[in-house]
């Protein structure tokens, strides 16, 4: 992990964030608080055969109960040693009682100094630096003003623009906005899918639009199935470019006659509304606003054309939009979406919150993964892992979001020990089999015009 | 498959508390067994894992103890039935 930092990684959340090792904690001290319980059961259960026994061996007998009770009196005291000796069931019961508490001081342990790192971030808000920026109108301070000179200065000398800073503009600027609130309405902490939801309102036309997908004809080939990250963001650079709307699946066939699949889907190809590619302006907002995307409709009709049967293992792979339309698609359900990797996506907002194992890339100096406003939060589901664009990459906002820089971002955490990195290449592996090779083909999305 | 790791019926008299002494063990090992399945990912985890295995080997070992005490109140009852009541009191 160490190495991680030493590469300029970020990593959040995952099967090793905070939330997910309190969740386990929270587990553990119940297990262990339910094995004393069922223990203290057990001491008095015995205590009722002791009673018994003693009631057995004390009474004043003559004659042939005498051996019985005699018999009584030894058995009663091989109860008690059971029941409460030093090695009996009383004490062990203590002792999962201390185990279960030990767990729980480290879980007090971790929620504190979570506590304490929010609290350190509230006090540090409130900070005031008079007389030097009025951008009130934005909901921005005047701290947040020079932070913002500041931030941009930085850029022009080359410096990269971070993407909490731009996660907070994102957000204030979604405050304001007149779609998302009309009159005073409180947005709460999570500001952005309301705007991206008006947004899409007043982008498409209302009712549902037909989408498709056609296999390319032609484009079937055989290929290896993706081996780590670095595989999965390739098979994405693949589809960037003027193919347009296409996405690829790949069949993996397993031993069992079943197959294992892999979906990659590209990020925006039409950043205008209205027309037949589906992967659209249109769909980005739908998508951030919480519905159901075009494009997410799309690709669902692609992956049905491939055949993937409803309990067919499936890895979905998706760069920017295609990132979103991954993680809609694994929260549909439908298909056993076992793992998602999203590069370069907004997907930190609750519109888009992870629901299965789920891998996230982000450049810093990408500004398209903060357009959700939202840091990105400590997420069992969810791992984060933030790096830094190549040097020559840092200053363009395109190179910052392209998935060939993306691609030297996948080596590094490729390269991870980190342990919820290593958790999700675990689940990915197990979803994929270790099967030689499969088939690839190339679906093209098309929204129908005369739908609209 | 031993009596801790499964299902324990349950008989009349004296044995049958011992009946319920064995399932409420029983109960106790599940929840070790559930214990140790809880994915911990720290570095702490390999030492809460020994602890824990450690508590169930204890029990085990208390598993092969209450299996003696069957012999015990068996033997208790039977003496006990033997020798009708009217005949002592």
């Amino acid at each position: 992990m160490s190495g991680d930092r030493a590469r300029g990684l970020e990593i959040i959340g995952g099967a090793a964030g905070t939330a997910a090792r309190l969740a386990d904690l929270d587990r553990c001290a119940a297990a262990l608080r339910s094995g004393a319980a069922s223990l203290d059961q057990a001491w008095r259960a015995l205590g009722r055969i002791w009673w018994t026994l003693d009631e057995w061996g004390t009474v004043r007998l003559t004659g042939p109960m005498l051996p019985a009770a005699r018999l009584a009196r030894e058995a009663r005291a091989i109860v008690g040693a059971v029941r409460s000796g030093p090695h009996g069931v009383l004490a062990l019961s203590r002792s999962l009682s201390e185990s279960a508490d030990h767990v729980a001081s480290a879980r007090g342990r971790y929620a504190e100094a979570e506590s304490l790192a929010s609290k350190l971030w509230l006090s540090l808000g409130p900070v005031v630096v008079p007389g030097l920026w009025h951008t009130s109108q934005l909901g921005f301070g005047v701290a947040d003003g020079v932070e913002s000179t500041w931030r941009l200065a930085e850029w022009d000398l080359g410096g990269d623009i971070p993407a909490d800073w731009l996660e907070k503009v994102v957000d204030r600027v979604a405050r304001v906005s007149p779609v998302a609130s009309p009159g005073l309405r409180p947005l709460g902490d999570d500001a952005v899918p309301w705007v991206a939801g008006g947004l899409a309102g007043l982008a498409t036309a209302p009712g549902p639009r037909e989408v498709r997908a056609l296999p390319v004809i032609g484009s079937r080939r055989t290929a290896t199935p993706p081996r780590n990250v670095t595989d999965l963001v390739t098979d994405l650079t693949g589809l960037t470019g003027p193919r347009g709307a296409v996405v690829e699946i790949t069949q993996l066939p397993r031993a069992d006659g079943t197959s294992s699949w892999v979906v990659a889907i590209p990020g925006t190809q039409d950043w205008s509304v209205g027309h037949d590619d589906p992967l659209d302006l249109a769909s980005n907002l739908q998508a951030m606003g919480g519905q159901t995307a075009d494009s997410t409709r799309a690709v669902l009709a692609a992956m049905a054309a491939a055949g993937i049967g409803p309990h067919e293992p499936v890895v979905l792979a998706g760069h920017s939009q295609g990132g979103l339309v991954a993680s809609q698609i694994a929260a549909l359900g439908g298909y056993a979406v076992g793992a998602v990797l999203t590069v370069g996506s907004p997907t930190g907002s609750s519109a888009t919150a992870a629901t299965v194992p789920t891998l996230s890339l982000e450049h810093e100096s990408d500004v398209v993964p903060a357009l959700d406003g939202r840091a990105p939060s400590d997420d069992p589901r969810r791992t984060t892992v933030r790096g830094r664009a190549p040097r020559e990459a840092r200053r363009s906002f395109s190179r910052s979001h392209g998935t060939r820089e993306y691609a030297e971002l996948a080596e590094q955490v490729d390269a991870s020990d980190h342990e919820s990195v290593a958790h999700w290449r675990e689940t990915v592996d197990e979803l994929l089999g270790d099967g030689e090779a499969g088939t690839t083909r190339a679906y093209r999305l098309q929204r129908l015009e005369t739908a609209r | 498959m031993e009596w801790i790791d499964a299902c324990v019926p349950r008989r009349a008299g004296l044995l049958g508390e011992l009946d319920d002494v064995r399932r409420h063990v029983a109960d106790a090992a599940l929840a070790l067994r559930r214990a140790l399945q809880a994915e911990w990912v720290s570095v702490a985890a390999d030492g809460y894992r020994a602890e824990v295995e450690q508590h169930l080997r204890l029990l085990r070992s208390r598993a092969v103890a209450i299996d003696a005490l069957e012999s015990w109140i068996r033997s208790a009852e039977t003496a006990r039935a033997a020798v009708a009541p009217e005949r002592v009191w």
